[in-house]
């Protein structure tokens, strides 16, 4: 009897890309808010999610660089659970629930991609970089303080796609009109059997299910971002018409569920 | 840059419509064009896997036909009989004439589809390493891949779709350059290749292989289909540990060709390692050593059994 939330299945359980459920997650992210141009962000959208027509392309870029642990102190294996990662998340409405559509996402690592496929992001290989910040104070240490800059990168093979810098201004409570919406994403995967390459074995639209989301040590400042065009991307059409607000804060949530709202393959 | 980019990408001719993606600079004249060219299909997002996107050039792979060549560097062993047998996915059975039988393969590949895909190396050149064990479906006598590594997420994709439960690691193997010296490796008798295999900062496999002599049909390296499990779990509560998708499946190689192969002496250790079960297929003992080119298209894959939720 193999065993495994995910393949590779084992004798043990032990070779699974990722263990089961419960999921915690903490980390560190670098924030920035931005609009698109609706009349082509409105085609990354899977049927019925439609545009939020009070605020049309509205989105952010977020770098995460968090770590991860299940039930078995995964987070002391830092080489295997630290994850970096890299998505857009785009304002839209579901059956008129306000929700955040993610067109794109990246991670560095092998078991945050098959997480986020079975989650419904549309994971991807990326390098993704951020300036953290240390508590011994040097010019090197990026303190949390005003005036202070944060940047980040991601590039994929070999191309750059994403760059962003945030410069702090001040600290804040909470985060204003943004990631106040449920992630909505599409579980999809193909089959390969001749004829049925485009008849999925899974295509579902799902909204992620976050238990005790914490956002805190909340810092807001300016922001910039550019995605630059690339082969192989689809990222630069969603690049900002204009930026917003950029932030810097830490998070922490866990998964154990997800709420699927529609078959798509029906 | 942004004319560099362009012209490289309309030379490998996979972007039909890269008029449309123009580089942010000329943003107005880039929506235009999208919009003209989504005219038709308004709303009906592409492409083989995700990301699906307008265009259907954001997904981590091409749809079939895929294409493959690359060169291979194995070993033959055998292993614990009960350890491969462990292994096993319900609907296979252990080979009563080869149980423990093992061959582990260092793969050098290219890739392409159907827009020369392969004049974009960073994307669609990657290495892998994988174990087959003899099994038996029924009454045929099958190979099955407990575990394979591979270094690029295209291949992580294509692997998924096909069954193979592929992980990253950092695959390496010795090349064989036609311009002789001491580093050149030659593909003659005596030559030596060496191949290793690790994930997350631990080793999991390395081997040696010395060639001895030619082999003349290279294709009796490869006499059995190789048997997969295509996987996919839900995450809705109550429902984890019902899998959408839990499909038996063989794999189906059109136009397999070897060339080059040779056999001789293996060399394999499998280091112990968290995470990883790979180490409880350590070889008892060693059958040979081989080194070939190979090459194969995928478009189709045969369901065997269908054990989904």
């Amino acid at each position: 009897m193999l065993k495994g939330f995910t393949a590779p299945r084992s004798p043990l359980g032990a070779a699974a890309l990722v263990p089961s459920p419960p999921w915690h997650f903490a980390g560190d992210v670098l924030a920035v808010e931005f609009w698109n141009d609706p009349d082509v962000s409105v085609h990354t959208l899977p049927t019925g999610v439609e545009l939020d027509t009070k605020c049309p392309g509205h989105s952010v870029a977020l770098f995460t660089d968090y770590q991860f642990t299940a039930q078995n102190n995964e987070y002391l294996d830092p080489a295997r659970y630290q994850s970096r990662g890299f998505s857009v998340l785009l304002d839209a409405m579901w059956k008129g629930a306000r929700i955040a559509w993610c067109p794109y996402c990246y991670a560095d690592n092998d078991a945050a991609l098959m997480r986020g496929w079975i989650q419904g992001y549309p994971k991807k290989f990326g390098a993704v970089h951020q300036t953290r910040t240390f508590a011994a104070p040097s010019p090197a240490s990026a303190q949390l303080a005003h005036d202070s800059r944060f940047a980040a990168c991601m590039s994929a093979h070999g191309r750059l796609l994403v760059q962003a810098r945030v410069t702090l201004r001040e600290k804040v409570d909470r985060l204003v009109g943004l990631l106040d919406r449920r992630v909505v994403g599409r579980r999809y995967f193909p089959r390969l059997s001749a004829g049925m390459h485009d008849k999925p074995a899974v295509d579902e639209l799902v909204r992620c299910v976050s238990d005790r989301l914490l956002i805190t040590n909340i810092w807001s400042g300016e922001g910039e971002l550019s995605f630059p065009e690339a082969y192989g991307e689809e990222l630069d059409v969603l690049g900002p018409l204009k930026v917003g607000r950029g932030y810097r804060f830490s998070f922490s949530y866990s998964v154990t569920d997800i709420e699927i709202l529609a078959n798509l393959t029906a | 840059m942004a004319l560099d980019a362009n012209k490289s990408v309309l030379d490998c001719g996979r972007n039909k419509q890269v008029n449309a993606l123009q580089s942010n600079q000329l943003w107005l004249e880039s929506v235009a064009c999208l919009l003209k060219e989504m005219h038709q299909d308004t709303r009906m997002l592409k492409g083989f896997t995700v990301p699906k996107s307008p265009f259907g050039q954001a997904a981590l792979t091409p749809p079939p036909p895929w294409h493959y060549a690359g060169d291979v560097v194995g070993v033959e062993f055998w292993t614990d009989p009960d350890a491969t047998a462990a292994t096993l996915p319900s609907g296979l059975s252990t080979d009563p004439n080869s149980n423990g039988h093992a061959v582990m393969m260092f793969l050098d590949w290219q890739f392409t589809a159907q827009d020369d895909e392969h004049l974009e190396p960073a994307r669609y050149q990657y290495r892998e390493a994988f174990i087959l064990v003899d099994a038996m479906y029924r009454d045929v006598p099958v190979m099955w891949c407990p575990y394979i590594y591979v270094d690029n997420d295209a291949a992580l994709a294509r692997g998924w779709t096909q069954g193979f439960p592929k992980k990253m690691g950092s695959i390496f193997q010795t090349r064989s350059f036609a311009a002789s010296g001491p580093a050149a490796a030659p593909v003659a008798s005596g030559g030596r290749f060496g191949a290793s295999l690790s994930a997350h900062g631990q080793r999991l496999a390395e081997a040696c292989v010395t060639l001895h002599k030619p082999v003349a049909n290279g294709l009796s390296l490869l006499s059995r289909p190789t048997v997969l499990m295509r996987y996919f779990p839900r995450l809705a509560a109550g429902h984890q540990d019902k899998p959408a998708v839990n499909e038996l499946a063989m794999s189906i190689t059109d136009n397999l060709t070897v060339a080059g192969a040779w056999i001789g002496k293996g060399e394999l250790n499998l280091p112990e390692a968290n995470g990883e079960e790979l180490h409880a297929l350590a070889p008892k003992r060693i059958e040979s050593g081989f080194r070939y080119s190979l090459s194969y298209s995928v478009s189709d894959l045969k369901v065997l059994e269908d054990h989904s939720c």
